[in-house]
């Protein structure tokens, strides 16, 4: 036992991920003190512990268990999350909670995991032998399965943080970089399209000279170019029918919070109020003026960061970024690492989900990203995200303790 | 295949790559925000904060067919504390002046802390313009004490319409829970009545107003100069189809008893009176309800709040008559010349039923007007459960009418299957039978019901649905929106049903009739006594009636509770109503919307 945690204990990851955690326990006290919601601060302490406890449970699995059992996992997943379409609890107008046993939970969270660990299967075992177009095709079904099944729960926020599962994995895979940008070419042309004409104009000239600068062959450049604008332009004009009404108004309003003062413009209004007035050192622990008189609305779980912000300040925030910055230069380290392509596969995976919800979580707290709801990793409360959360820290220090086996 | 790029050092930079820029971008505009500009978002950064003030629109008013006002807003003063610039050394010289508790007053100002020490906290609402130019010299003495002006409702129409109108109340918790994320504690919202049917269309639309607050809780301006501000809009007014003139006399006809009346426009389904006694002053509720006054309302053993129009379902005795009558000529079982010879009672199963006296050998026409039970324990034995069934469903039994109110009562409209559930298959006799013939025992109907049922016996076959709102206007774009009601044609002939009519007709104008008592010289009107058995004490009074004969402009339901027979007690309020409807009414002309854009409403 001595042994196993002297050599093969990634005790750096166990511990960045642990700081992550308190900040979050310290950041949710803070949050629900005076709220009448403190509840949640011991339920948070709670999932917490459980997360670390299921992180080492998985941690001492045995080598190629999660590559063994990854199509299972995943298969597993997909049926809880077309149980939950069925049957699920309406929580906040989603339809992604599930009452089993008495104890709520999102299948769309563990889903996630088993997307990354599935896709990395089949690139590991499957991906070699198979032409290009059908490796793609075939990825995207395993990612589009479950990002199909969150989408009409609807949970716009889960639902985009799979972009950051298929994309990061296929390019560490080796997709040349040509397909990659091809592939994310849509779905920028998508998002420019909200942002008004000029943006989406610049967006597609800029794919264009991307695709010149990459493809030797020019009739082939323009082709590419042809079909990204017109899937742009085609998605443009299915916009309104494939977005729900109040998220096309989470969109608007990200790009003109005014529209809509009181509903999700006030939150991010207010969010940005409350970071920006924190300062260089914030106002004190349990001192922030916006948390405290409880003018940030949900900020024990989207808008967390606020809490952080305005209380600890710009040093605090920093160290919150870093903190998280080491964990993923880590997992991109593990990725390297390990001699299983599955593993190097997960690892970025992970990394790259993780990653992508702190990026979409804290900008939405500072008017970098749209208001689309999901959690801040380890730091937001909440049962679920805990759980998956300290699953992918598990997964991660599993593959670090099997890093030298094949 | 792509394996040959697969995890190679350059991808691994460029991974490296974007979680730097990632976190680099969060980082600079973190910067950005909280070093930079910390002075735009801070200065107020420790000092002033954003606080939205709620702009509480003007409930819609409320007018009745002619366009005279029922409900309107008018002001009601209140007075507030802000927790952070109050001493509690003010709390004592403070309970003096407003005549309050102090500990009641110390009990709100914590509950007010636990929300904000910056926003204001009720301490009394309502107070009276008297007693308020009384202490408000006085006012000033205190710091952190102020008053407002709230709108409250006033009932200013000659009838109290309490359980059309309904009142409104301040919202509950668990209301606070069900009705949605709109509300916040402390709104006024309707609880029953019209005020509760239509509270999304009454109500109106809040406004917000950003204002910026420094820490003392003080406004020092407005926020973004007020270009996130949104306005208040007013609430919509319902224009009803009552008849101010006859709900009021019809609530003058029922004072000291308890009943309904319930009259119906015949030609649209439209309520023209509809009365509920015992009722109670809406007034009571419309700015500041004590708990004792509120008590008192709900303890009342008469049950003052609920509305029995709707809501009382009773056997509806010999009124119900006509629901056999209909399905034997209907279902041809018999015709006019099919006679039954009555002796004052009936021996059936052994068991010995009643009528009132000897009839002789009457039809069915005579056997509605003289009320003769033996005449329709026979019928009821021929025609049948099922089909005595199926037209009591057809006239509206045994479901609510769905007229524009939340509270109503389906009533019980029995049937073979219904028996066999509560009594248990083959554990009931056919002389049951015989009592659900003449409207007794285990069938009710409430009297909203009874007033819809022979609204659909007076035009042949027409049935509405009931409602008490014609229209809702905008007062602002003066934008009219009608509200849909269904209306349905009974399956039943002119000819049935003009004898059926007939038979209602010598019930008022026969020389033998049971309702003379609704007689007025120079109208025609047609009606049906009814006696409900009452277990319980003295039996209930029932009038159903319409007029006038040939072309029906009221329809109506008297009910009235332990008042023994339906025609001496029930039919003279019935004939007064009348005759002031078609005779006595001043006011004719029904207000129509003037400059009306016709519009769809999706409402309630």
């Amino acid at each position: 036992m001595f042994d196993f945690f002297k050599e093969n204990f990634d005790y750096k990851t166990f511990a960045l991920a642990l700081i992550l955690g308190c900040i979050g326990v310290l950041a949710v006290n803070s949050a629900t003190y005076n709220s009448g919601m403190h509840g949640f601060f011991v339920r948070d302490i709670v999932w917490q512990g459980v997360g670390v406890i299921v992180a080492l449970m998985i941690m001492f699995l045995s080598n190629r268990f999660l590559q063994n059992s990854a199509y299972f996992f995943y298969a597993l997943t997909i049926l809880l999350l077309i149980f939950v379409l069925v049957a699920g609890k309406r929580v906040a107008s989603h339809t992604s909670w599930l009452g089993f046993l008495g104890i709520g939970g999102q299948p769309s969270e563990l889903a996630k995991v088993a997307s990354i660990l599935c896709l990395s299967k089949f690139l590991s075992e499957n991906g070699t032998e198979r032409p290009q177009w059908q490796v793609i095709i075939i990825s995207a079904g395993i990612v589009g399965l479950p990002m199909i099944l969150t989408m009409l729960q609807p949970d716009l926020g889960t639902t985009i943080v799979y972009l950051a599962i298929f994309f990061p994995i296929l390019f560490w895979a080796g997709l040349p970089p040509i397909v990659v940008v091809a592939l994310v070419a849509p779905v920028a042309i998508v998002i420019a399209e909200f942002s008004g004409t000029v943006v989406l104009l610049i967006t597609v000239v800029a794919f264009g000279v991307l695709f010149f600068l990459l493809s030797r062959k020019k009739l082939f450049a323009i082709t590419l170019s042809f079909v990204a604008v017109s899937f742009g332009l085609f998605m443009e004009y299915f916009y309104k029918k494939l977005l729900q009404p109040h998220q096309q108004k989470r969109i608007q309003i990200f790009l003109n919070p005014s529209l809509d003062p009181q509903g999700a413009g006030y939150n991010a209004l207010q969010a940005r109020v409350a970071i920006g007035s924190g300062g260089l050192f914030g106002k004190g622990y349990l001192r922030g003026a916006q948390t405290q008189l409880n003018f940030v609305p949900a900020r024990w779980t989207d808008f967390i960061f606020t809490v952080i912000g305005e209380e600890f300040g710009f040093v605090g925030a920093a160290v919150t970024l870093l903190a998280f910055g080491a964990l993923f230069f880590r997992g991109v380290k593990i990725a390297e690492m390990v001699k299983t392509k599955f593993a190097s596969l997960a690892a970025i995976g992970i990394t790259s989900v993780l990653l992508f919800h702190v990026f979409i979580n804290i900008g939405m707290n500072i008017n970098l990203a749209p208001i689309v709801g999901i959690p801040l990793p380890f730091i937001s409360y909440g049962g679920s995200s805990a759980l998956s959360d300290w699953m992918m820290v598990g997964i991660l220090l599993n593959f670090y303790a099997h890093r030298k086996e094949h | 295949m792509f394996d040959a790029e697969f995890g190679s050092r350059s991808r691994s930079l460029m991974m490296r790559g974007v979680v730097v820029l990632a976190l680099l971008g969060i980082g600079i505009k973190l910067g950005d925000m909280q070093l930079v500009n910390e002075v735009i978002y801070g200065k107020k950064s420790e000092d002033i904060t954003t606080r939205i003030f709620v702009q509480q629109p003007l409930r819609g008013e409320i007018f009745d067919r002619y366009g005279n006002v029922m409900v309107e807003n008018g002001p009601a003063y209140e007075v507030s504390v802000i927790p952070n610039e109050f001493k509690s050394d003010q709390i004592g010289p403070l309970a003096n002046l407003l005549q309050m508790d102090s500990v009641d007053i110390a009990r709100r100002i914590k509950i007010g802390i636990a929300i904000s020490p910056y926003l204001p906290v009720r301490l009394k609402r309502d107070i009276s313009f008297a007693a308020l130019s009384a202490i408000e010299e006085h006012l000033k003495d205190f710091s952190g004490v102020y008053f407002d002006i709230q709108p409250k409702r006033v009932y200013v129409g000659k009838a109290k319409a309490a359980h059309i109108l309904g009142f409104t109340k301040e919202i509950s918790e668990q209301q606070l829970e069900t009705l949605g994320d709109y509300y916040q504690p402390g709104d006024i919202v309707g609880y029953n009545g019209l005020e509760a049917s239509y509270e999304t269309i009454l109500r109106g639309q809040k406004g917000y107003k950003y204002l910026a607050v420094n820490a003392q809780g003080q406004v020092v301006g407005s926020y973004d100069d007020g270009r996130l501000d949104v306005p208040s809009q007013d609430g919509d007014d319902l224009y009803l189809s009552v008849d101010e003139g006859l709900q009021a006399m019809a609530e003058s006809l029922m004072v000291g008893r308890r009943g309904a009346v319930v009259a119906l426009d015949p030609n649209n389904g439209q309520v023209l009176a509809m009365t509920s006694a015992p009722d109670f002053n809406p007034s009571v509720f419309s700015g500041y309800t004590s708990r004792a006054e509120w008590n008192k309302l709900i303890n009342d053993p008469d049950h003052p709040l609920f509305n029995r129009a709707t809501m009382a379902a009773l056997p509806p005795g010999s009124t119900f008559k006509m629901v056999l009558a209909t399905a034997a000529l209907e279902g041809n079982v018999i015709d006019t010349n099919w006679t039954v010879h009555c002796t004052g009672s009936m021996l059936y199963g052994g068991r010995v039923f009643h009528c009132d006296k000897a009839h002789g050998t009457v039809n069915i026409i005579r056997a509605i007007e003289v009320s003769c039970n033996v005449f329709f324990y026979n019928l009821m034995l021929k025609v049948g459960f099922q089909a005595w069934t199926k037209y009591g469903r057809m006239y509206g039994f045994g479901e609510k009418t769905g007229i524009d109110l939340q509270d109503e009562s389906p009533g019980i409209m029995p049937s073979e299957q219904y028996f066999n559930q509560i009594f248990g298959k083959d554990r009931w006799t056919n002389g049951y039978l015989l009592s659900l013939a003449i409207g007794q025992g285990e069938v009710s109907a409430t009297p909203l019901q009874m007033a819809a049922y022979v609204m659909a016996i007076s035009n042949f076959g027409k049935y509405y649905q009931p409602h008490l709102v014609r229209f809702i206007k905008n007062q602002r774009t003066g934008k009219i929106y009608y509200t849909q009601y269904s209306e349905r044609t009974l399956p039943i002939s002119r000819e049935v049903l003009d004898k059926v009519r007939e038979g209602m007709y010598y019930v008022v104008n026969g020389d033998r009739g049971t309702g003379v008592a609704a007689r007025i010289p120079g109208v025609t009107v047609a009606g049906k006594t009814g006696t409900a058995q009452n277990p319980h004490g003295k039996d209930h009074a029932w009038f159903v009636a319409f007029a006038p004969f040939d072309h029906p402009k009221i329809a109506m339901a008297v009910l009235v509770e332990n008042a023994g027979y339906g025609g001496a007690v029930a039919a003279p309020i019935a004939r007064q109503l009348i005759q002031y409807y078609l005779n006595e009414r001043k006011t004719v002309h029904e207000v129509e919307p003037s400059n009306g854009i016709v519009a769809d409403a999706a409402v309630r």
